[in-house]
Parts: C-alpha cells; structure tokens; sequence
C-alpha cells in the first residue's frame, strides 16, 4: 500500500463524486456524490497520518465525517422541504436563483 | 499670539458653516448681521496682531497636518509676516466694511441668505490664501475665493447674462488655476517642498533654471489670470453682472489682488530667472496702459471701473516686475480702498438711478447726494491719482517713477505714464458724467450709517493713507517702505534732479488727464463722446478675437472625440455583436440545460480543472 | 497475495462507486454506496487506523445511510420511476468535462511513484487523547456544531397539517 496508490484511490473517489454531481438529474444522487467526495478527502487524511506517523490525520477524519454528517443532515431536510415546496426532487426544480433572463 | 493666528480666517468660515447649517430658521437681517461680525472679529484679531507683533510680524501656527505621506508634508500652516499682515487687514478689515455696506445695500433682495454665505466663505478663503504657509494651502484658499466669486458674480442667477458671466470668470481663471497647480507640482518635483521657507532656501541653493522658468511663467499665466491682466483680463468686465459690493469685494480689495500677492511672495522664484521679472514689469504696464484706453470710452458705470481696476492691477504688476514689490504692495493697499469705495458708491448711484448703469443718462447727482459725492470723489482723485491729496500719488507715482530708472524700464514708464494720463481721463470723466452737469434726477435714497461709515472710512483712506511714504526729498513721514525693507528690500529709488523730473512728469499726467476729461465729459453729453470709438468700447476688440478663435477650436475638437466615440459605439457594437455570437454559442452549448446549480456546480469544478493543471504545470 | 486482495478492494469501492452513475433507483444508489463505503472502510484498516474504520462503519454505514434511506422514503418517489432519465438534460458538457477532471487527475499523478512506507497502526486510545486532548477546542466546537444543525432541522422541518 504506496501513499501514491492511497491517493490515487481518493483522486478516483473524488472524480466519481464530482461527476455525480454535474451528471445525476435525481438529487439524493448528488448528495451522495458530495458524501463520496467527503470519503475522498478522508483517504487523503489518513494517507498523510499514515505516511508521517500523526495522529492528526485520523482526527481529521473523526471531524470530517461530524461535519460531513452535518451537512447531510440539514441539506436532506432541506431536499423534503424543495419537495414540499416546489413539487419535485430533481435539479431542474432547483431554478429560483437564477436572474430574470429573456431566454 | 501665535496660537490665535486660526481664529483670523476662522471666524469667517464658522459664519459660513453656521449660515449654511441654520441660516434657514433665521431673517436675512440676522444672518446679514451674523455675517458681518464675523470678518469683524478677524479684524480685532488682526488688530491684536499689529499691537502686539507691528513692528515686526513673524508668526506661525501649525494648525493640522493635512497630508504626510512619505518626505511630502503640506500642512494648515499659517505664517504672518509683513506682506501678510498687509493682506489680512485689507481682507478683513475692508471685507468687514463691505459686509456692513451690504445690509442695507441687498435689503429685501433675493438670495441674501446665499449671498451672505459666499461672502463669509470669500473672506475666509482669502484669509486662508494669505496666511498659507505652503503653495498647496494656497492653492486651496485661491481655489476657494475662485469658487465664490463664480458663486457671486452669477448672484442674481436668474438672467441668464449674470449666469454666463459667472461662468466665464470661472473658466477664464480656471486657466490661470491650471497653469498654478502644474507650477506646484514642478517646484515640487524639482525642490521636494511646498513650503515656503524650506522651497526659497532650497531654491537659493541649487537654482534649476528651466524648471524655475517654466514654473515662473506658469505662476505668471496664473497670476495673470487671477488678476485679469492682458491677455486674461476678459471676465473682469463681464463680471460686473453681480451686486456692486461684491464686486467691491472680489474685483478691488481682494481676489483679484491675489495675483498681485501670489508674485510678491514668489518673487524669489521670479527673481532667480534672469529677464522674467522685466517680462512681469511689462505684462503690467501694457495692461495697465490697454485698460485704461479702454476705460476712457465707456458708458456702463461699473465698467469704467471694471477696466479701472485691470489697469490699476496692471500698475502692482509693473512694482513687482521693476524690483520694488513693496511698493506695488503699496498701491495694493491704496487701491483697495478706493477701489472698494468707488465700487459701492457706484451701487448706489444704480440704486438710485433705478438700476440703470448708462452714465450718460446721469448727471447733477452733487446735489442730490452731497455725501456720495464727496466720498466719491475723494476715490476719483486717488484713482487719478491726484498730487499730494490723494494716496495713489504717492504709490502709483512712486511706481512709476522707479521704472524710470531700473534697467530696460524707460519703455516700461512711457506706458505707465501714458495709461496715467488716461486713468485720469476716465475717472474724471466718470465723475463729471455722473456728479456734475445737468440734473438728471433719481430715485431719492437715504443712505444709513452702515452705508456711511464705510464710504466715510475708505474716503479718509483713499485720501490718506498714501501719507505713510513720502517720495524721496519730501519732508514727511515714510514708514512703509523700511518696514517692509526686512523682507521685501528697499527698491530702487530716484535721486536728485531725476527724481523731480518724474514727479513733475506724473503729476502732469495727470493734471493733463484731468483736463481732457472735463472735454470728454461735454462731448459725452453732447453725444459726441469718446464712447464712439468702437475700438476702445470694445477693449480693443479682444472678446471678439478670443471668440472667434478658442470655441471653434474646442467644438472641433469634440467633435472629434465624437466621431471617435461613434467609432466606439460601433466597436462597442461590435463588441455587442460579439456578446450576441457568444451567448448563440453557449445557446447552442447548453442545449436544453436548465438548473442553475448545475450550472454553479459546472462552474466550481472547471475551476478545479483549471487549478490541478496549474498544479500539474508546477509539478512538472 | 495482499497486493493482490487489496486491489481486489480497490476494485470494489470504484465499481460500486462508478455503478452510483448508472442506477437508477435512488434506492438502489444508497445500497451501492453503502457497500463502497464498507469496502472504504477495510481500506481505513489498511492505513493503520482502525478506531476510524470502526467509525466509518458506525457513522456512516450505520447512521448516514439510513438518514438516506429514511429521507428516500419520506420523498415517495412513485414507483415508476424507471421512465424518469437518470442523467439531467444537457448531459453531455458536463461530461466532458468530467473528461477532462479525469485527465488531470491522471497527468497529476503520473510521476515517480513515492517509496513504499511502513504503515503502523495509531489505536483508538492515541486517537482519544488527542481528541481531548490538544483538540479539544475543536472537539467541543463540533458538538456545538451538531447541536446547532438539529435546531436548524427542526427550524427548516414544516408538517403537512400545520404551520411550523
């Protein structure tokens, strides 16, 4: 196990959660890229405490996945309210921020 | 009394503050007589600073340090010494008793609150002007009374004409401003100071000539500006549109003067270029012989007087330039106190006349208003210059009789004496116009004492105030010129038979200039006066010349720049025509995309894709 | 032999990963995701940190993805979801652009490769002082953190019957 190889892990986890996020209609599908990209940084941080022996690197993750459960929790609250409030679950709900424009 | 000197030009900026914040719960009355006290109050300081400091001023006050950024300090300074002093009492003192003039002058007129208010504001920005200790808090105090005297000349702001001459004394002295403030950043980027004691020191020791000569001519063309000399000198007249005591104000004691003031106490600067003093000399006589021919064909009241005082200008100018600063400071003072005097009678001679200003149709005013006529008088004779009685005798002669004798100044004193001999001419015809002759009856008006006591004062003045420098070889008294020796030296002075030569020769000038005006006066009546000559009605036609060259120039020019913001707009349409491709482009892009947040989330990781290749760029 | 299982790990946690790209059964992506975290979770071993793979089963597995599980439910998406397209309308910039994510990841990580470390195992205990430990500022700042995030649920959360 390289740290090369460790981060090359977290490099592809990122990379799959980034593309759920521009790629997936369906929005419990973008969270759970963002709960991928939350894992990747977590590989990265262990890599690092493993390669130079800290502890910090696993308290890192221990807040990271506090934050990252955080997170979760208010954004899924908020997805049932978009529910809710604006009839479906999808990105193409999601459209109030945008300016009044002649399209 | 050095800690006080703030008070001098602070009283008259509180009463424009207190104006200017309250003034609109107050009579006009109360604000008129607000106003007034406050140049009244720098006037008893200025007059502790005489008691205490006469014999030899040399005050400082550091009030405030207004800008310090790395070796450049220009901070509220003030400095009194002689040539201030002179300059803050004339402010002061006669500002106070034109502000007196005026409660009675402008009662129930409209605007008095605005008025009162840029009159304080004038004041203190004058004060301010004189008392700097550095260009840059100069600077500020010029482009105050600059302001100001727009802000009043256009007072009665609504004829159109009285706007437009406002105007156009702030654009032609906006020139002059101009050309001042590049000579400020010259001195400073050669000397690294704005100082006054530090910048003549400093210029003393490593004389730059072509930086001293381009800022000198500037300084001049600013001057020049300021104190409407020829060629600048064409929103003077003009500016007669505004109330008779603001002109007694800005356009006799004070702004103009500024000029006259500005090259005294540069003339370090003036005198380090070899010739650029001579070129001062003439630029006053010239102007001061132009004006007068000028003065001598008019019909409007205060434009006599307009053209009187550029002539008048023209004659301080000339003391500068022949080496004798402190005389032309001399006539400063004379001037101002018959200027200002002759000024406001005028405004009551067009109250009385129900706002008409043509002189021909005034006459026999003598009997009517026995003590307008005296008082005015007395102005006429020092503006003639009178022997003996009257001030300017003994300044405006002593002018020109030094420039007799300095180098290259023979053609300097034929033209001083020639615009002698119409400088009485004029005021003499003015005053045989409007006093004597024929009755042409007026409006009867009962001057108050707050219209007497100034006319009253300045009219001992102008009788005077000359008596403080007896030429050389009379007994009597001569004070001013050792007083002021400290500072400004003693100038060059006639000796022997010479110097009865010249006295003769002025006062003959003058008793000549008298008698041609008693001519002239007839003639006018007669309707065969001097007015006729259109040349000298129209100052030589310069207005008309300068209008015809400068406007199309600059229209022109817009023009171009129009032209070039119409190829802008059509590049910017162009640029519109871009904007449009792009936004078919990214249409066709986005076929059908909708969600804003992918659009966001696009947007953040195209950043990141930008980023890693930097990333990877300096990995390599 | 533990090359070999490892990279047989590794090949989990991708293809349960990648799979997250093609269901399309919300459902279905929260089952993939679980088993990739599990597989993650091992992988923590690995890295000689068992306390946080123990974490990552309990919080994550256990805790997040039921969050998941429950807030799908609570969606009721209707059954037929199987017309519905997966990927969103204009798919196929965005995927070049992951394209091109991808190319950079691997032109980053295209260079020599690092020396083989020894990894030691930092246990639970090392983990704890050091959370209440030299940490413990941010430890509590946390906890604060979590509270605040159940006011703000519950601040967020409306019922169908009656105003919040």
């Amino acid at each position: 196990m390289t740290l090369e190889l460790a981060l090359v892990i977290a490099a592809l986890l990122f990379l799959i959660g980034m593309a759920l996020i521009i790629l997936r209609r369906n929005l419990i599908f973008l969270l759970l890229g963002i709960e991928l990209l939350f894992n990747a940084a977590m590989v990265i941080a262990l890599a690092g405490g493993a390669r130079w022996h800290s502890v910090t690197g696993q308290v890192l993750v221990v807040f990271m996945m506090a934050l990252s459960g955080a997170a979760l929790a208010l954004t899924l609250a908020l997805l049932l309210r978009v529910k809710q409030e604006l009839g479906g679950d999808t990105v193409d709900d999601l459209r109030q921020l945008r300016e009044e424009v002649d399209e | 009394m050095n800690e006080w000197l703030f008070l001098i030009p602070g009283f008259p900026l509180l009463g424009a503050l207190l104006n200017g914040i309250f003034g609109e719960h107050f009579s006009p009355r109360q604000i008129g007589r607000m106003a007034a006290t406050m140049p009244f109050l720098s006037t008893l300081v200025v007059f502790a600073v005489w008691m205490t400091h006469g014999r030899d001023p040399n005050l400082h006050e550091q009030v405030w340090t207004w800008i310090s950024v790395g070796n450049f300090h220009a901070n509220i300074g003030f400095h009194v010494d002689q040539v201030t002093l002179v300059m803050i009492s004339i402010a002061s003192f006669v500002g106070f008793l034109i502000h007196l003039f005026s409660q009675q002058y402008l009662n129930g007129d409209y605007g008095e609150r605005r008025y009162y208010f840029y009159l304080n504001l004038f004041v203190g920005g004058m004060l301010i002007l004189t008392m700097a200790d550095n260009l840059l808090l100069l600077y500020l105090g010029w482009e105050t009374v600059g302001l100001c005297s727009y802000a009043l000349v256009a007072h009665w702001y609504r004829k159109q004409e009285n706007a437009w001459a406002g105007r156009k004394a702030f654009v032609v002295t906006r020139i002059g401003d101009t050309a001042l403030a590049l000579a400020i950043f010259i001195l400073f980027a050669e000397y690294h100071t704005l100082n006054y004691h530090t910048l003549f020191a400093a210029v003393a020791a490593r004389p730059d000539l072509l930086a001293l000569t381009i800022a000198g001519i500037l300084v001049l063309i600013g001057a020049v500006a300021k104190s409407a000399q020829f060629p600048l000198h064409i929103w003077l007249p003009d500016s007669m549109a505004g109330p008779s005591t603001v002109s007694a104000l800005i356009h006799a004691a004070t702004m103009v003067t500024a000029g006259v003031y500005l090259c005294i106490r540069l003339y370090p600067i003036f005198a380090a270029v070899p010739g650029m003093l001579w070129v001062i000399g003439l630029s006053g006589a010239f102007t001061a012989l132009y004006a007068a021919s000028c003065g001598i064909a008019q019909v409007d009241i205060k434009r006599v007087l307009a053209y009187s005082t550029i002539s008048q200008l023209g004659y301080m100018f000339l003391g500068v330039g022949i080496g004798a600063p402190s005389l032309g400071l001399f006539h400063l003072l004379v001037h101002a106190c018959f200027k200002a005097l002759l000024f406001m009678g005028a405004g009551v001679v067009i109250l009385i006349y129900s706002d008409n200003h043509d002189i021909r149709q005034m006459g026999g005013l003598k009997k009517q208003q026995p003590f307008l006529r005296w008082t005015f008088l007395a102005g006429i004779f020092a503006l003639a210059a009178v022997p003996v009685i009257s001030a300017s005798f003994y300044s405006k002669d002593a002018i020109i009789a030094t420039a007799f004798i300095v180098p290259g100044g023979k053609l300097l004193w034929v033209l001083a004496l020639l615009g002698a001999v119409f400088t009485a001419i004029y005021a003499f015809r003015l005053y045989f116009l409007v006093f004597e002759g024929p009755e042409k009856p007026g409006e009867p008006y009962q001057m108050g004492w707050g219209m007497k006591i100034p006319l009253g004062i300045l009219a001992v003045a102008s009788i005077g105030i000359g008596w403080l420098q007896f030429p050389p070889g009379w007994p009597g008294p001569k004070i001013w010129l050792p007083w002021l020796a400290p500072e400004l030296g003693m100038p060059p002075a006639p000796s022997g038979d010479v110097n009865i030569f010249l006295q003769v020769a002025c006062s003959v000038a003058t008793l000549i200039g008298i008698a041609i005006a008693y001519k002239a006066a007839q003639w006018e009546r007669e309707g065969r006066g001097l007015s006729r000559i259109a040349f000298l009605f129209n100052a030589w036609f310069f207005d008309r010349i300068f209008l015809r060259i400068f406007p199309p120039i600059w229209y022109a020019f817009a023009h171009i720049l129009d032209r070039l913001i119409e190829q802008g707009g059509f590049q910017l349409m162009l640029l519109g025509g871009l904007r449009d491709g792009f936004g078919l482009g990214s249409r066709a892009l986005e076929a059908g995309e909708n969600g804003l947040i992918s659009r966001y989330a696009s947007g953040m990781i195209l950043g990141l894709v930008v980023l890693l290749f930097i990333a990877w760029g300096y990995l390599l | 032999m533990t090359i070999f299982l490892i990279l047989l790990l590794l090949l989990i946690i991708l293809t349960t990963g990648a799979a997250l790209l093609v269901v399309r059964d919300p459902m279905h992506g929260a089952v993939n995701l679980g088993v990739s975290l599990l597989a993650l979770s091992i992988l923590f071993l690995v890295l000689g940190a068992p306390f946080v793979a123990a974490l990552e089963v309990m919080l994550y597995v256990g805790a997040i993805l039921v969050l998941f599980l429950f807030a799908i439910m609570l969606l009721r998406t209707p059954l037929t979801i199987r017309e519905e397209p997966r990927w969103r309308r204009g798919f196929w910039w965005p995927a070049v652009l992951v394209v091109l994510l991808t190319a950079v990841l691997i032109l980053l990580f295209s260079r020599r490769p690092d020396l083989m470390v020894l990894i030691q195992e930092i246990g639970p205990g090392t983990v704890g002082r050091a959370l209440f430990g030299p940490y413990l500022w941010l430890t509590e700042a946390v906890a604060l953190l979590l509270f605040a995030v159940i006011a703000a649920v519950l601040a967020i959360h409306r019922r169908d019957d009656h105003d919040a």
